[in-house]
């Protein structure tokens, strides 16, 4: 009897480990396909944002290229009329001397809506690189005269895509514009480092603030979202009375 | 004794070894689980000196099943805090099992069965709720968890020693020799249990060290 006693326990203890051991594999490998699962959900949520982004990307592009024919056709052209029609005024004799300076205003006004017209039109990009214009940009901010941009060349950045170029660019625009507004700098330095694919450095000597406490910024934020509809990170650095740097380059392959 | 020895304390060692060396700062649940190690392998230790011992080992070993209820009871709630009241009423109810076997059977002459069966039961309920709980919240695999291996333990074990010690009394009392080979089961399972643990304190290491790496 007690032989059977052992071997029913035996038994039981078996089967009881079995049982257990089989209940926890199933749990294991249920979980691992609830990941799974998980994962293909994301990754199919990530496919969509792309494509709604994709989307949001070129209709903005599409708005500004109109944008931008809009004011090289008709606005450029009615100005154009009006400085002809000055231009006959003032060359009658005993011109007034108001007028040359409206008609000078009106030339740089003229001057200004064709570069806006060009800046907005995509198009442009395919035949002109990110460097050139920002080289370009940075000329017209010395032009005004208050703020000192240099622009320096490291390596020899590869050709970027139009799309890509753009993007970057317009990340640029803002960030210059928010230094030119609100940091009080007189120089800016622009570095386009063509070592490691592109990655653009963007520095003032203002007064600078405290990065980490304006993470939610929504300047800093559409900036950082500009740069990521291209695979590009963007990480500003300042602190205060220090100036800011803001450092535009291509994210890391696994996306960390 | 030796191959005994070998396959109970020096796998209980080896998890000492390895909470002392990688997971005795790595929070609450984890300091208990060091205590319940430490108290472990003091109890087989002093249990392989009979002789020298001046109380039975039932003895040692009764008051050990009460300790580690405490302790596992302990650490279960501390991983899921709403269990705090079921495990408090599940330690008095058996606290009082306990009593009653005592009072009935005495401390030095057997095992407390009944009270190991029904802790047993009671933590390996907690530990499948919580191992349960675990699945359904992790976003990583099962098996990368260091939690994972400590409740894998903890189930195999309370789980496979509820069969053996089912009848253990009244094997040892009339065929103490097949209940000698049967406690091998206890003792692999025991071996498979503080495996888990040392396997979990090492992976929580190596998880640590990448979060500082990172």
């Amino acid at each position: 009897m007690e032989q059977n006693l052992a071997t029913g326990i035996v038994i039981g203890t078996l089967v009881v480990v079995f049982f257990i051991g089989v209940s926890v594999l199933l749990l294991v490998t249920v979980h691992a396909r609830r990941i799974r699962h998980r994962a293909e959900l994301a990754e199919a949520e990530r496919h969509r944002q792309q494509e709604v982004m994709r989307a949001e990307r070129e209709a903005t592009q599409q708005t500004l290229r109109e944008v931008g024919r809009e004011l090289h056709d008709n606005v450029a052209q009615v100005l154009s009329v009006a400085q002809m029609g000055m231009n006959n005024v003032l060359n009658a004799p005993a011109a007034d001397s108001r007028l040359v300076a409206a008609r000078d205003a009106l030339d740089r006004g003229i001057e200004e809506v064709r570069r806006l017209g060009h800046d907005l039109n995509s198009d442009r990009w395919q035949q002109r690189s990110l460097v050139d214009a920002i080289s370009a940009d940075a000329e017209r901010i010395e032009r005004v005269g208050r703020v000192r941009a240099h622009v320096q060349v490291l390596g020899t950045p590869a050709p970027l895509a139009a799309d890509t170029s753009i993007i970057l660019y317009r990340a640029y625009q803002e960030v210059v514009h928010n230094a030119l507004k609100h940091s009080g700098a007189d120089t800016l330095t622009i570095t386009l480092d063509g070592s490691q694919g592109l990655v653009l450095t963007i520095s003032d000597n203002g007064r600078g603030f405290d990065a980490d406490g304006l993470h939610s910024n929504g300047g800093l934020l559409g900036i950082r979202k500009r740069c990521a509809l291209v695979g590009y990170t963007a990480q500003c650095t300042s602190r205060p009375g220090l100036g800011c740097t803001w450092t535009l380059k291509p994210a890391p392959a696994d996306g960390t | 004794m030796s191959s005994s020895f070998l396959l109970v304390n020096g796998t209980e060692l080896l998890a000492l070894c390895c909470w002392l060396l990688f997971a005795q700062s790595a929070g609450r649940a984890w300091l208990i689980i060091g205590l319940q190690l430490v108290a472990s392998n003091a109890v087989e230790t002093l249990a392989l000196f009979p002789s020298r011992l001046d109380v039975s080992p039932f003895y040692l070993y009764n008051i050990y099943l009460l300790a580690e209820l405490s302790l596992m009871s302990w650490f279960i709630v501390e991983l899921k805090p709403s269990l705090h009241r079921a495990a408090v009423v599940g330690n008095l109810v058996l606290l009082v099992v306990w009593l009653v076997e005592s009072d009935l059977f005495g401390v030095e002459q057997s095992f407390h069965v009944i009270h190991l069966l029904l802790s047993a039961l009671v933590l390996c309920a907690f530990t499948s709720l919580v191992l349960w709980e675990l699945s359904l919240w992790e976003k990583e695999p099962l098996h990368r968890f260091p939690l994972f291996w400590l409740l894998l333990g903890m189930v195999l074990y309370f789980g496979g020693i509820a069969p053996v010690f089912s009848s253990f009394n009244y094997l040892a009392r009339f065929e103490s020799i097949m209940s000698n080979y049967l406690y091998w089961i206890v003792r692999i399972l025991c071996a498979v249990r503080y495996l888990c643990v040392a396997y979990a304190c090492i992976l929580l290491y190596r998880q640590r060290s990448v979060l500082a790496a990172a």
